[in-house]
């Protein structure tokens, strides 16, 4: 008991939790979002191309928190923009940009001064979050949970099925951009917590993790949140006592969640066989029952129990 | 790839094929332009020396040079006089032209995002390869080639970590690269301060790995780099065939019996290849731009394989000099960000001015159609999907 609580007798500590689990919320709830719709690498983009942002907020002593804040709505409308109508593939478009501007920040960097200043940008601190950090924190998570909460029904929607959305009249391209926005925001707290290169984990790992339990939209984002939520614990408490560093330690323990998920799921398959088909796993066509379809149209495809015991990611889901 | 079924952009295309040829003139003209004025002044600085004291001109004509009548660090850089400058001139330029190539590959296979993951998750290799060392033997744990293969062997692990999530879980492919990738990045950070607080692990040496530190590369490491850069482009070039097939339609290359899964991991330790020669001198954060840079740029340009394959070899090396002089020219600047700036800066032209899908023909043709306000048949063309 008394190892649980010494770690938070410290004022620094307790504000590194409560940061932490904002941040790490925030992160999730967006997350199983990004994860659906398949922008992961979106984030890493915009967390990489924030780095220009710092730098010539830090240089001319503004606040790094508005000047990330500027720079990352910035690129996430810039890439939307881009990747908009196929004028470059995505992955191209994320790639070139992102490193380019990561590259000019680090130009900027070794311009002034040497990395060391820089890297608690690079890599995080969640543990030298001030109580004025902590209220800008608590302003965006707040606003982006809020948004989130009043889109909730339209961003289903259009991640699930776009095409429905635009026949009753839903803006998919409004809606995106809106994502890119909050998306942004979060990518901006998120490093402070874990740094530039760590907050992708923070914003996909617990939802990846999430996604495989389940496939409904609200068991998925609570699930998120108590992946991040409990994972952001372990790590603080992992970087306290291993004495490591507090955004490598959370995305660790995000990451063997995310073992454990898996694990989890297997095990579940094995026992439960018939309800993980229903709820958690694409129907494979060589495990399908004969329907009528399949006979009117004469391909009876026989179930088939070794097969059946793989994942195929090919199958007709 | 189906030259004579291309649809024609342009109402005339001899118009376009000779617009074409003159657009890849001005440009490599201003390539060249700009790599022979970093060239051509040293046999004016040289006669220079010459007519100051005739028996300097040994010493500029090779080795280390004696600077007593260069003082100005500009003309020192554009000289080429320094042998330090001439070595990692060419060590950057070879690991700038075999990335190119490879990069034209992997973009065509839709694996750009595999090179940064590839880079990332050497971190916890060259980690776990220096406290080996020391281990082993207290004291040797900066070793290159130790500390090389580390990273190679991770970054490995790493490809094989994505494929392996991607075949066993419901996970969609980005989830899995972005999560292998932070994982592997995290597991370095945290390695990384284990590291630092031995007594002998003074990190600053392994820091160089994260952002690059090109100054440091020797004429032995030159030897290595432009080795594993001719084995890289001759593995391309004698797989050519079968990487082509591959990249344009890999069930149709399955269908006639290739081994898809051999050629992609041959075209994956390529990537590994890339990433460990160019993680000393350009860093691992950067390193993947590289291999996506030059070969986007090279997109831009053409749509045969060969001549995208060429175009890159050529960008990626023109940035990668280009990058070392200015780094070289102006003080305290990252060497291994202003090359990936310089080639963002070719690519950015490319973009703008590329025969192929470039901005301003595209706004040229807009304007004219506009213009003649009729409808026109270029409407289907396909967007930047590749060839």
């Amino acid at each position: 008991m008394n190892c649980l609580l010494e770690p938070f007798q410290y004022s620094f500590m307790r504000q590194a939790l409560l940061a932490s689990l904002l941040i790490g919320s925030t992160c999730s709830l967006l997350g199983v979002y990004v994860v659906l719709r398949r922008m992961a690498f979106l984030g890493d983009a915009v967390a990489h191309t924030t780095l220009p942002g710092l730098v010539i907020a830090h240089l001319n002593h503004w606040n790094l928190f508005l000047g990330a804040i500027v720079a990352a709505v910035v690129t996430a409308l810039g890439i939307g923009w881009l990747s908009r109508g196929h004028r470059l593939r995505e992955d191209t478009a994320i790639g070139v940009i992102f490193s380019g501007m990561f590259a000019l920040g680090i130009v900027m960097i070794s311009r002034v001064r040497s990395y060391r200043d820089f890297s608690h940008m690079l890599f995080g601190n969640v543990l030298g979050v001030t109580t004025a950090d902590l209220v800008g924190i608590s302003l965006v998570s707040f606003l982006v949970c809020a948004a989130l909460l009043l889109v909730n029904k339209e961003l289903m929607l259009t991640t699930v099925d776009p095409l429905h959305g635009e026949s009753i009249g839903l803006s998919a391209e409004r809606i995106r951009y809106l994502l890119l926005i909050l998306l942004a925001l979060t990518v901006v707290t998120g490093i402070q917590a874990v740094g530039v290169v760590l907050t992708t984990a923070l914003i996909v790992t617990p939802a990846a993790s999430a996604s495989m339990i389940t496939r409904r939209l609200d068991r998925m984002l609570l699930l998120a949140v108590g992946f991040s939520a409990s994972s952001s614990v372990a790590g603080l408490y992992a970087s306290y006592y291993l004495s490591i560093s507090s955004g490598g330690a959370i995305v660790l323990a995000c990451t063997i969640l995310f073992g454990v998920a898996y694990l989890a799921t297997r095990v579940h398959c094995r026992r439960f066989p018939s309800r993980w088909s229903r709820t958690a796993r694409p129907v494979v066509a060589h495990e399908m029952a004969p329907t009528a379809d399949a006979r009117a149209a004469g391909t009876l495809i026989a179930p088939s129990p070794i097969l059946g015991s793989e994942r195929n990611e090919t199958g007709h889901g | 790839m189906a030259r004579g079924i291309r649809t024609p952009r342009t109402a005339a295309p001899n118009a376009a094929r000779r617009r074409r040829r003159v657009m890849f003139g001005v440009m490599f003209g201003v390539m060249f332009g700009v790599m022979s004025a970093l060239i051509v002044p040293r046999a004016g600085v040289a006669r220079d020396g010459v007519a100051r004291d005739g028996e300097r001109i040994e010493s500029h004509a090779d080795g280390p040079a004696d600077a007593s009548s260069l003082h100005d660090p500009f003309v020192r850089v554009i000289t080429l006089s320094d042998h330090n400058t001439r070595v990692v001139l060419l060590g950057t330029m070879a690991l700038g032209a075999s990335g190119g190539v490879i990069g034209v590959f992997m973009l065509l296979r839709k694996q750009t995002l595999v090179g940064d993951v590839v880079s990332h998750a050497a971190l916890p290799g060259v980690a776990i390869a220096f406290l080996a060392m020391e281990w082993i033997e207290p004291g040797t744990g900066k070793s290159l080639p130790g500390l090389l293969v580390g990273a190679a062997l991770s970054g490995i692990a790493g490809v094989l970590c994505v494929q392996a999530i991607g075949r066993w879980t419901r996970v969609k492919e980005d989830a899995a690269l972005a999560v292998v990738l932070s994982v592997f990045f995290g597991v370095g950070i945290a390695l990384f301060t284990i590291v630092q607080r031995l007594p002998s692990g003074n990190a600053a040496g392994l820091a160089h790995f994260i952002y690059g530190k090109a100054a440091a590369m020797k004429a032995d490491d030159v030897w290595f780099i432009g080795g594993a850069a001719m084995l890289a482009v001759a593995t391309c070039a004698a797989l050519f065939k079968e990487f082509r097939l591959v990249a344009f339609d890999a069930r149709f290359a399955a269908v006639q019996g290739w081994p898809v899964a051999v050629l992609d991991s041959v075209l994956m330790g390529l990537v590994v290849l890339i990433c460990v020669i160019g993680l000393r001198s350009v860093g691992l954060l950067l390193v993947v731009a590289m291999l996506t840079v030059p070969a986007a740029a090279a997109q831009c340009w053409s749509e045969r394989l060969a001549t995208m394959g060429v175009i890159a070899a050529m960008f990626g090396a023109f940035g990668a000099g280009l990058g070392v002089a200015i780094s070289a020219a102006v003080p305290r600047v990252a060497t291994g960000a202003t090359i990936v700036l310089c080639g963002s800066a070719v690519f950015l032209a490319s973009l703008a001015v590329g025969t192929r899908h470039g901005l301003v023909w595209r706004f040229a043709r807009a304007a004219r159609r506009e213009a003649s306000s009729m409808p026109s048949a270029e409407e289907g063309h396909p967007g930047q999907g590749g060839p």
